[in-house]
């Protein structure tokens, strides 16, 4: 029964009333208590604190009206449901009064008991309903108030109408919360999260759960709000830490294919700013410090270039940041930034990280966020190890790069190394420790006939030296890898024999290569010379002239060994190249001095030598002569002076002569002495009023037997011949420098004592002419390059491929040369659009016309009157050049030429 | 002068801050027919506003104009609610 839970008080001075009503009401289920006259009331009402007041107006002791008067103005008793009786039905100012002094409701009586009740179950079934809410509400009360969340209850308007011991504790105001406006809390679904600004200036981010509630009977929100700073920035650490990691992997995975520096550093930047989500980075590229070069910058996220640079690299101008940076190798980490500059920009978080690679700072980055406090400790071990692994990347695409370089490097050495190899006329061979031939090139080939293939096939010293003796001596020489030539018979495949010399080297790396030249022509003029001496005087003239014929054939040859040697020189970086290109160098510069001494005789013999007689000071030749022997002196220990009481001797004579007859005795005193020295002496004599110039040339050599003394001035004579002989050379140089001074009306005499010392004596008259030697300045060739946007063109006309090779690998750096084979080729390149320089011309062009008749062709076309045309051959016997010149060429040039000369001679048509 | 005086209290600028205010603009363009003026204050740089204005949480959205004076807080997702508190009725 629900009635039980009301109590009902009857307050009425009639007893009869009061048992009837308890009666009805006690029937219908509820708690009744009565009390008889107002006073008894009031006690009543009091002590028991009723849920309903049944109260009679009209009471002798104190009205109904008074005692509710006095309920009413009490706390405790208000709440109490009070409802008015009175028989009166007419008073109505009774009704008005009681009403207007706090009664809930109102009955008259006589009331049928049915009618009663039925009246009095609707204001208990209204006092039941307001009992309940009161029950729920001290609940809510109960449950917030002791709730460890902060809660606030908040009305429509958003004022806080109620508000927890935890709440106040955590906005940490100075005074209360109730009343203040916290806001209408507008949030999708029920919860949002929401930053609450404390008193004490903390800044707390919490989740706020709203729930619509009725409270003091009124729509509100119970606001419940609970911390969770700690939570979202461990979600954020959580997520930025995600991000980091992302980079990481993405730096490990995609920077490795890249191979370009400034692509590399783009991408860095892009994926900081992009995959970890900065809000702006900059890269500062370093070269090296910055004290010495302006470094590359980069910047990364900068809108419409928003900041200016200078404000984005403020912070790396600063002594303390750079010595931390580059000194220290450190990040520096600001977490709030206070620099006003960087701060208008809304950035609050900056991270200087420099890369270091191989010691070295190769660039800094800076990531800004606007986040404060972005840097923790993890991110920042995250961003180093990530600096560490761009770091790696980057050593890796550099050492890539250096490898790349490195081989194509080698490529283009090894492929120029296989071209000259494979071009140049002398024989090159590779061999092992046991004298097994491993390679052999194009030469080797050519002359012997064995190639490559075959020497796999068959034993090649077998064939070779057939000879066991021989071949003994050959592999004995081979494994020796001295500094010398020495002359071998090598058996061709085709049965026939190849006179050639041989060197050997053993280059750094413990290879053996052999370095053989072709003697066929040599031994044929020397063995056509020597048949032309024994036949008698009437020959000599003949010797002469085949002399000057196989000049051409010689000379030739001469071209792509002297060429090649000093080309490899300048170019081969590999000491193993360098060595063998000396070498080849050394040999071939023998080989042409013996060839220009041959030829010097020749010329002498043939009567063609004609001499340029000027005035010289001896003395300064002298000195040229010591400095260009210098080398071999110092290589045996030797000491060369000069001694003379002038500080001048002047001569009029040939300074060329001269210089060929000094050099020629200086350098054979220096052969024939073993230990000791070389003097020159250099005296003015007055015989017969007559001045002479006297020129002692003294060794400590090892002497002429007095049977031998006249030997020495004859041609091709050494005094130690044949395979044994002691001292290599041709045995012309005494008979040319004889033939000199004889022409040059030079006295010379000789005078030895064996194992003692030679000495050399010369006469001739001091003459005073006033006739001045011209000088000739050279040119360096760094001064005669040109620039490769405005190079000249030259035709070479050249039935050979090797000189042609060979002049432009010279000619590279100030000109293009074309090459045309013959001169049918030549006359279309001319008619062609490309307009040329100037012309080299080969004379000797085997088929067609020769290069003289290609000139005279080539002058007859006015637009061509003017070209300069030089010769360049081996038609290099006395007269030859005055040949071509009236021939129409403009200028000349021997072959073998060296670089520089030939630069010299060009440079003046191309400029 | 525009029909609507708004004020907005964030706090950093955070990914939930630009969210707010991105809500807050889209709201005001289909809803206030871009009549309104909109102040936005980070607390992190005008502590002293908020403190003035007695902003107890951010994000806070004060209506200064029309009258009477409103103020919600929240995330500004909810258009419905947000119009509810302002007091705006559309």
């Amino acid at each position: 029964m629900k009635n039980e839970t009301i109590s009902v008080l009857i307050v009425d001075d009639n007893p009869d009333l009061i048992q009837s009503q308890e009666y009805i009401l006690k029937k219908a289920g509820f708690r009744t208590f009565t009390a008889v006259g107002g006073k008894d009331g009031l006690r009543m009402a009091q002590s028991i604190f009723p849920d309903i007041i049944l109260l009679d107006i009209e009471m002798p002791d104190l009205s109904g009206i008074e005692l509710l008067k006095i309920l009413k103005a009490d706390t405790l008793t208000s709440n109490i449901f009070v409802i008015l009786i009175t028989a009166y039905l007419k008073e109505s100012d009774h009704q008005v009064k009681g009403l207007e002094s706090g009664a809930d409701a109102y009955l008259t009586r006589p009331l049928p008991s049915k009618l009663f009740l039925a009246q009095f179950q609707v204001y208990a079934d209204h006092v039941m309903a307001l009992n309940l809410v009161k029950k729920s509400e001290a609940k809510l009360n109960k449950v917030i108030q002791q709730n460890p969340d902060p809660m606030l209850v908040v009305n429509q308007e958003g004022i806080i109408i109620f508000s927890n011991p935890a709440a106040e504790e955590m906005f940490r105001l100075k005074t209360s919360l109730l009343g203040k406006e916290f806001g209408f809390p507008a949030v999708a679904g029920t919860k949002s999260i929401i930053n609450i600004l404390t008193g004490t200036n903390e800044i707390k981010t919490c989740e706020l759960r709203v729930t619509p509630i009725e409270f003091d009977q009124r729509q509100s929100y119970l606001c419940s709000i609970r911390d969770v700073s700690h939570l979202i920035r461990y979600e954020n650490e959580l997520e930025k830490l995600n991000r980091l990691y992302r980079v990481l992997s993405m730096v490990n995975r995609s920077l490795m294919t890249i191979e370009e520096e400034t692509v590399l550093i783009q991408t860095i930047g892009s994926i900081f700013l992009e995959t970890a989500e900065f809000d702006l980075v900059t890269l500062l590229l370093c070269p090296c410090h910055f004290k010495t070069a302006e470094p590359e910058k980069f910047v990364f996220g900068n809108d419409q270039k928003r900041i200016p640079e200078s404000d984005l690299f403020l912070y790396l101008d600063e002594p303390m940041v750079r010595e931390n940076i580059l000194t220290h190798k450190k990040q520096l980490i600001f977490n709030s930034i206070k620099n006003s500059v960087i701060n208008q920009y809304e950035l609050r978080s900056l991270g200087i990280f420099p890369v270091v690679v191989n010691e070295e700072v190769r660039f800094i980055l800076q990531l800004f966020s606007k986040e404060p406090g972005f840097f923790d400790k993890s991110e920042i071990d995250l961003i180093n190890e990530i600096s560490g692994d761009i770091s790696f990347v980057l050593k890796h695409v550099e050492s890539e790069r250096i490898r790349k370089e490195d081989e194509q490097q080698l490529a283009a050495q090894k492929e120029l190394f296989e071209r000259i190899i494979n071009t140049i006329p002398v024989m090159i061979t590779r061999f092992d420790p046991k004298t097994n031939v491993t390679m052999v090139n194009a030469e080797f080939e050519k002359k012997t006939g064995y190639s490559n293939d075959l020497i796999n096939r068959i034993n090649l010293m077998e064939e070779a030296y057939p000879d066991e003796g021989e071949r003994q001596r050959a592999a004995d020489y081979m494994l020796r890898a001295e500094i010398a030539w020495e002359e071998f018979r090598v058996r061709k495949h085709d049965g026939g024999y190849l006179d050639s010399i041989w060197s050997n080297i053993r280059v750094s790396s413990g290879l053996l290569i052999g370095i053989g030249i072709d003697l066929t022509d040599k031994k044929l003029i020397e063995s056509t010379i020597k048949y032309a001496q024994i036949k008698g005087e009437e020959l000599s003239r003949i010797k002469a002239n085949l002399m000057a014929n196989m000049s051409h054939e010689l000379r030739t040859p001469m071209i792509g060994i002297l060429g090649y040697a000093e080309i490899l020189e300048e170019v081969a970086t590999d000491s193993e190249i360098l060595e063998m290109a000396k070498i080849i160098n050394s040999g071939a510069q023998r080989l042409i001095e013996t060839l220009n001494l041959i030829l010097d005789y020749s010329r002498l013999e043939a009567e063609k030598q004609s001499f340029d007689l000027f005035d010289f000071d001896l003395l300064t030749l002298a000195q040229e002569v010591i400095r260009l022997n210098d080398k071999t002196a110092k290589k045996k220990n030797l000491s060369v002076e000069l001694k003379s009481d002038h500080k001048q001797v002047t001569v009029y004579s040939d300074e060329r002569a001269f210089f060929q007859i000094f050099n020629n005795i200086i350098s054979n005193a220096l052969k024939y002495t073993l230990n000791g020295s070389v003097t020159i002496s250099i005296s003015v004599l007055e015989e017969d009023e007559t001045e002479f110039v006297e020129i002692a040339i003294a060794d400590t050599g090892i002497g002429i037997k007095p049977e031998n003394l006249n030997l020495i001035w004859q041609e091709f004579r050494q005094v130690s011949e044949g395979m044994g002989r002691n001292f290599e050379g041709t045995g012309l140089g005494l008979t040319i420098t004889k033939k000199l001074c004889d022409l040059l009306g030079v006295k010379i005499r000789v005078e030895s004592k064996e194992n003692i010392g030679t000495t050399f004596l010369l006469k001739l008259p001091k003459s005073t002419s006033t006739k001045k030697r011209k000088t000739v300045t050279r040119t360096s060739v760094e001064e005669l390059t040109v620039s490769s946007d405005k190079l000249a063109t030259l035709l070479y006309v050249d039935d050979e491929d090797t000189p042609f090779e060979i002049v432009s690998m010279h000619l590279a750096k100030i000109c293009k040369v074309q090459h045309a084979r013959n001169g049918e080729e030549a006359l279309k390149l001319l008619e062609g659009d490309e307009k040329f320089a100037a012309i080299l011309m080969d004379i000797n062009l085997r088929e067609g016309l020769d290069g003289v008749e290609l000139t005279r062709l080539i002058r007859k076309m006015p637009r061509f009157a003017l070209l300069p045309i030089v010769a360049i051959t081996a038609f290099a016997m006395p007269g030859d050049r005055e040949i071509f010149l009236s021939e129409g060429c403009t200028d000349y040039i021997a072959k073998p030429f060296k670089r520089d000369s030939l630069i010299h001679t060009i440079k003046k048509y191309i400029v | 002068m525009r029909k609507y005086q708004l004020k907005l209290y964030i706090t950093g600028k955070t990914a939930r801050s630009e969210q707010a205010v991105s809500n807050l603009k889209s709201l005001c363009k289909s809803n206030l027919n871009d009549d309104y003026e909109l102040l936005i204050i980070d607390v992190l740089d005008s502590p002293e506003l908020a403190v003035q204005d007695q902003v107890l949480a951010t994000t806070t959205l004060i209506k200064i104009l029309p009258l009477p004076v409103r103020r919600i807080v929240g995330d500004l997702t909810d258009t419905q609610r947000v119009l509810l508190g302002l007091e705006i009725k559309v």
